[in-house]
């Protein structure tokens, strides 16, 4: 048996262990779980549409239109600090990538309190009418996945504090960017579900 | 022996762009909003979600397209006469074992019971998943650079969030104090502020630590200042309608404890109600004293239960309200003050028992055929439930195809059901629902077989019993 | 070949870990424990349910028991056993037939395990809470639960499914990173060994499906716990918003099960028959393809509700068994293209069970998806008798079998061959038995949730059949003998490195692999580079170097 035995050039410097990590797991696995989220999104704006088609009279109360589009506005201007973080963090730029991330978590804090807000004054209950449950039960899913979002942006912020990322090697960072973007997207969907064409 | 130039060749990356995962998610959701558009009412829901098993395929195949560069490829081209090597390989080391997996667990774990089982086991869940994520994090740094890291960068986001927090709640509360459309301005006019500010602290490569803290606390000092006096003020008259405190009816003995309620006209009013009789109770809402005229009502239920009745409060005058079980529970209501409409107007829907012949239990359009087709027997039949005793005792029922019987309980008070049933007996059942306590309707779809004879009888009331003829 | 016979321990790893351990045949093993406690609980169930029904009108269970106990036979052998099985198998061996020193992400894979123990928690609880447990079937349909009516149960229920759903959901994300990000070099994708690529595929129909059957209960959980009507037919809502998610969940699902069955019966065959898959590519392709047919067909679970394109789903979910088909092909094809007969040790005879069953089950599968429409089918007990020919024919007779295959790889211990094909006799038997005649009744018309049955002609066939459920029961109770003699109390013979001569990367390590599972990789030139190792080693023996056709063959 011919056995080469070649130790593998994993040199013992600073930082062996970054050296034999594959690249990208947190990236694809990000990805993954992106996937699966949205298909929960889909999945509940498919019953959305379902109760919809059960009724002649849509919706059954009129939702003033003003905290939902200051929310999607905040949303599309996160879209953007967001990708700023990348962009700086591209160019080594640890300080922007520092303020676009603080931004973006400050607009995120934004969305999450004027959706509460909104919740907390709707002049119906969950169980009221079916347009009532899934205006709950769709904002809730947002607002969900929005704090969860905050929990990542901000120990993402934290490593970028610590130095970690650079323009070789930020994939972690893109991966918080890219869930990030997820929550938007599913923000958008349910402004333009329940909002916007009722 | 062939050295080996590279241990692990290049891997190819993998759509590690946000950007273009974002287009990729934003052209599903234009393909959602487009579906809609195509299909409007029929159903679309089940369209859609057909539509994303589409969707799941496309995925699949570009997913394969971006390998198929890889599928081909051979990434190691040895000369097929030379015998394969076998290299010894060093790893990194495992990660340590740790108690995070399992804390990660008992969170999810711990904030699905306190779903079921109230707030106080949802905020240890909480508690839990931070200090987890926290953990993990650090480890997950300290991995990443090979070295131990200390806490402090944690430290300075958390504060740095309260600090977030605590500006976010002190410019809510003043755009809450002021007039609807200067709110807007302002709030996008700090929007700008803010981003503005990030760019130039970004782009500044050195501000004197002096200069910060001066900004640091002049801006602390306005909001502080410009929230708490907006606190004062209070909010803008129309965000006060969600105000009055709710209201708590409680039925016990087969009687209504508080006789008498007061509420703000205009008002959205919640009362809780709560039900401690073994027996089904509600509160029907009426304009006149007789109880005809429901504005707001909910079905009854059997307790111990607790249901919470929400609707915006009419216009001034006194009103009444009485469960629909037992008819002398009753109550009165006075509505003050101004505002408010025509009773019933901004009401929930709600099915009436007087109309519940007529236009609510009418099937949906797409649910059921409306005629039925060729052969013998029907797709839809009415049945009615009435004195313990079924009012039509045969049914007619078309074989091999889904039905709906439309079943009106009249027992006030008295729960029945129709448990259908392939045997006489009444033991194989084919199709029930769980009962119902009367006045109500329920529609009862499923499929029948063959032809032949289906029979039904009442859980609760076994000699309730009456047959079908599938034809 | 080194037979690598010294300790070998690493103070990482061990029952200290089992709290957080992050080797992945540790916490793979600790799934398939949680998943065998089930499956035994599952079973003990169906004997108790066949006792019910094996004579007309008995008084062994009243009508509300019985069909609380259905309900927990259904929650526990899906969500706990086969959804745990095989993400814990897979945990265990994708990464060695990747070779990969670990998963992609440790600490994950130890979590997903942990909210398995969760999930059987609180589906568990669901015996203990107010009002009973829930009677409303598998599918929580018989009827849609209602607000203050049925009781904590059903919350309970929501929750334990819930926390199943997404202990899969993570379990599938980490098994495909771990199969697109980890691979040694030179093993590409077409090389991946058959038993990761259908898990891939079965990963990513969990990745798609699981998500609807959340959504779903997140709907269930708003109408009943907080008394929405979303599932009400008379306020407004309607419960085939919630059949439809499961259907969308479920369909796809439980093929997904079976999925990785035909992986390790083509890891199997090979090997045992000392020949390539035929074809391989070809079976690569069909699973795939059927993992996406898995998603076309999930009205056919629908039948009767008036809004769903019964033909459609008709030819979607026939369409589906023709790639099952022809896996099973490639696999007799092996076999009969090779002049020399394979040699028949345990997993081979395992996997020869299994294809007994599952070249039963495919035409009952045919017959009900083509014929049988408009909800007939579907809803007699033909449904119960196909659905059971693959869920236990195939899915976990696939379990079993890769267990004969791996058991020495992951423990060092072999399991008994003789206790095997007496085990595989009496679940072949067992199989057929209990579900051929469930087709004859369902034919006649009984119905799937049928609580009892007052017919004397139907009475020979649910005799037999009860009698197969006794039988399928004994086998599974032989199979964890086997297991736990061989394997936990270390009674079984000693296995070598590499027992059967396999073709793929796992039989490059020692058995049982240390816990970074590699300390040497040989280069990958085709899909079978342990075979090529061998080859090579035994060519430089004999004789001068000469161009191996089966080698060249294999780099085409």
């Amino acid at each position: 048996m011919s056995v080469a035995e070649e130790t593998l050039a994993l040199e013992a410097g600073d930082a062996p262990a970054a050296a034999a990590r594959p690249r990208g797991i947190s990236n694809v696995a990000t990805l993954f779980l992106v996937t699966a989220d949205f298909m929960v999104l889909a999945g509940l704006v498919a019953g959305y549409y379902g109760v919809r088609s059960q009724s002649f009279n849509w919706p059954p109360v009129g939702l003033g239109t003003y905290l939902p589009t200051m929310v999607a506005l905040t949303i599309v201007m996160t879209v953007i600090t967001v990708q700023w973080a990348i962009w700086s963090i591209r160019r080594d730029d640890q300080r922007t990538c520092l303020a676009a991330l603080g931004v973006t978590i400050f607009f995120a804090l934004a969305i999450l309190n004027a959706q509460w807000y909104g919740l907390a004054h709707l002049n119906f209950g969950v169980g009221a009418h079916t347009y009532g449950t899934f205006v709950y039960i769709l904002t809730a899913f947002h607002m969900a996945n929005v704090i969860a979002a905050i929990v990542v942006l901000v120990a993402v912020l934290a490593r970028t504090i610590g130095g970690e990322f650079s323009a070789d090697d930020h994939d972690t960072l893109t991966a918080a960017a890219v869930f990030w973007q997820f929550c938007n997207v599913a923000g958008l969907v349910v402004f333009a579900v329940l909002y916007l064409h009722p | 022996m062939r050295p080996p130039t590279s241990p692990l060749p290049p891997r190819p990356t993998f759509l590690n762009d946000a950007a273009m995962v974002f287009l990729r998610t934003a052209g599903a959701a234009a393909l959602l909003c487009l579906l809609y558009l195509v299909f409007g009412n029929e159903r679309t829901g089940f369209i859609l979600l057909g539509g994303l098993s589409m969707a799941a395929i496309a995925a699949g195949v570009i997913t394969v397209l971006a390998y198929r560069g890889q599928l081909a490829e051979e990434m190691i081209t040895a000369p097929a006469d030379e015998p394969p090597a076998v290299r010894t390989v060093r790893w990194s080391p495992l990660p340590a074992p740790s108690g995070t997996p399992f804390a990660g667990a008992a969170a999810i774990v711990l904030l699905s019971v306190g779903a079921l089982y109230g707030v106080s086991l949802t905020i240890v869940g909480i508690l839990v998943a931070l200090i987890t994520v926290i953990t993990v994090s650090t480890v997950l740094q300290g991995e990443h650079r090979g070295r131990t890291v200390n806490l402090l960068p944690f430290a300075i986001p958390i504060v740095a969030l309260a600090v977030i927090a605590t500006f976010m709640f002190l410019m809510s509360r003043m755009l809450l104090a002021v007039n609807h459309d200067i709110s807007v301005i302002v709030a996008i006019g700090v929007a700008i502020l803010i981003l503005i500010g990030g760019f130039l602290v970004a782009n500044t490569p050195q501000v004197p630590t002096r200069t910060l803290v001066r900004v640091g606390a002049g801006l602390a000092l306005l909001f502080g200042a410009g929230g708490l006096a907006a606190y004062g003020v209070g909010q803008r008259p129309e965000e006060r309608k969600a105000g009055p405190p709710p209201v708590t009816v409680v039925a016990q003995n087969i009687s209504f404890v508080q006789k008498h309620l007061n509420f703000e006209a205009g008002a959205v009013t919640t009362v809780t109600f709560k039900n401690d009789d073994k027996v089904p109770h509600n509160m029907d809402f009426t304009v006149d004293q007789q109880g005809t005229q429901t504005f707001y009502k909910q079905d009854p239920l059997p307790g111990p239960i607790s249901s919470t009745y929400q609707f915006t409060a009419p216009k001034a005058g006194t009103y009444y309200y009485h469960c629909d079980v037992h008819p002398n529970m009753t109550g009165s209501v006075t509505i003050k003050g101004t505002g408010g409409g025509e009773p019933g107007q901004a009401a929930a829907p709600k099915p009436t028992p007087a109309s519940s012949e007529a236009p609510t239990s009418a099937p949906p359009p797409t649910k059921a055929p409306a005629a039925a087709p060729s052969g013998g027997g029907n797709t839809s039949a009415n049945l009615d439930a009435k004195s313990i005793s079924f009012v039509q005792k045969t049914l007619t029922l078309k074989a091999d195809s889904p039905v709906v019987i439309h079943f009106n309980n009249q027992d006030a008070g008295i729960p029945h059901n129709v448990d259908i049933t392939t045997d006489q007996g009444g033991s194989n059942t084919l199709y029930k629902q769980d009962p119902v306590t009367g006045p109500a309707t329920e529609d009862y779809k499923f499929t029948t077989q063959g032809p032949g004879k289906l029979y039904f009888h009442c859980d609760v009331h076994p000699n309730m019993t009456g047959t079908i003829n599938v034809q | 070949m080194t037979t690598a016979e010294e300790p070998r321990t690493d103070s990482s790893q061990g029952y200290g870990a089992l709290l957080g351990g992050t080797d992945h045949k540790s916490v793979g093993a600790f799934c398939l424990v949680l998943a065998f406690v089930f499956l035994l609980t599952g079973g003990v169930l169906a004997a108790v349910l066949r006792t019910q029904l094996a004579q007309p009108n008995p008084d062994v269970l009243a009508r509300k028991p019985y069909l609380q106990l259905l309900t927990f036979h259904g929650s526990f052998s899906f969500f706990l056993f086969l959804l745990p099985a095989w993400i814990g198998l897979a945990f265990a061996i994708v990464p060695l037939q990747l070779g990969a020193p670990r998963l992609a992400m440790p600490r994950l894979a130890a979590m997903t395990a942990w909210l398995y123990v969760g999930a059987a928690g609180f589906l568990v609880a669901t015996a203990f809470a107010q009002k009973g447990a829930p009677a409303n079937g598998w599918s929580m349909d018989y009827p849609v639960p209602i607000h203050g009516i049925s009781g904590r149960g059903v919350d309970l229920w929501i929750f334990g499914v819930g926390l199943a759903a997404l202990a899969t959901i993570l379990g599938a994300v980490n098994l495909l990173t771990t199969a697109l990000r980890m691979r040694a070099p030179g093993l590409t994708l077409a090389r991946t060994p058959m038993f990761t690529w259908s898990m891939m595929v079965s990963s990513a129909v969990f990745l798609l499906a699981g998500p609807a059957l959340i959504a779903g209960l997140i709907v269930v959980y708003v109408d009943h716990h907080m008394g929405a009507h979303v599932l009400r037919v008379n306020r407004g809502g309607d419960p085939d918003i919630w059949r439809t998610m499961f259907a969308f969940f479920a369909y796809p699902a439980m093929w997904a099960t079976v999925f990785p069955a035909l992986g390790v019966v083509s890891e199997i065959v090979p090997v045992f028959a000392k020949a390539p898959l035929f074809n391989r590519k070809a079976a690569m392709f069909a699973i795939a393809g059927a993992g996406t047919l898995a998603f076309l067909g999930f009205g056919s679970e629908l039948a009767g509700d008036p809004a769903i394109p019964q033909t459609l789903f008709s030819v979607t979910s026939v369409l589906i068994l023709g790639p099952v088909a022809l896996v099973m092909l490639t696999w007799l094809a092996t076999v009969a293209l090779n002049r020399k007969a394979p040699s028949l040790k345990a997993p081979m005879v395992q996997a020869l069970g299994l294809l007994a069953c599952l070249g039963l089950a495919l035409p009952a599968m045919a017959v009900m998806e083509a014929l049988a429409r408009g909800g007939a089918g579907h809803q007699s007990q033909w449904w119960v008798g196909a659905w059971h020919q693959l869920l236990v024919g195939v899915a976990t007779f696939g379990i079993l079998a890769g267990l004969y295959y791996w058991a020495p790889k992951l423990w060092g211990r072999h399991l008994n061959a003789g206790l095997g094909g007496l085990q595989m006799l009496t679940v072949v038997g067992g199989v057929d038995l209990a579900f051929i005649p469930l087709l004859i009744v369902g034919a006649q018309g009984m119905h799937r949730r049928a609580t009892t049955f007052s017919s004397d002609s139907w009475t020979p066939a649910n005799l037999v059949s009860t009698i197969g459920a006794y039988l399928l029961a004994a086998g599974v109770a032989l199979f964890l003998l086997n297991l736990v003699v061989c394997v936990v109390l270390k009674r079984g013979a000693i296995a070598t490195d590499d027992p059967w001569e396999g073709d793929t990367l796992e039989w490059a390590t020692t058995s049982p692999p240390p816990a970074h599972n590699f300390d040497s990789l040989p280069e990958v030139r085709s899909s079978r580079p342990v075979h090529d190792v061998r080859k090579a080693a035994a060519t430089e023996t004999s004789g001068p170097p000469e161009t191996s056709p089966e080698l060249v063959e294999a780099n085409a």
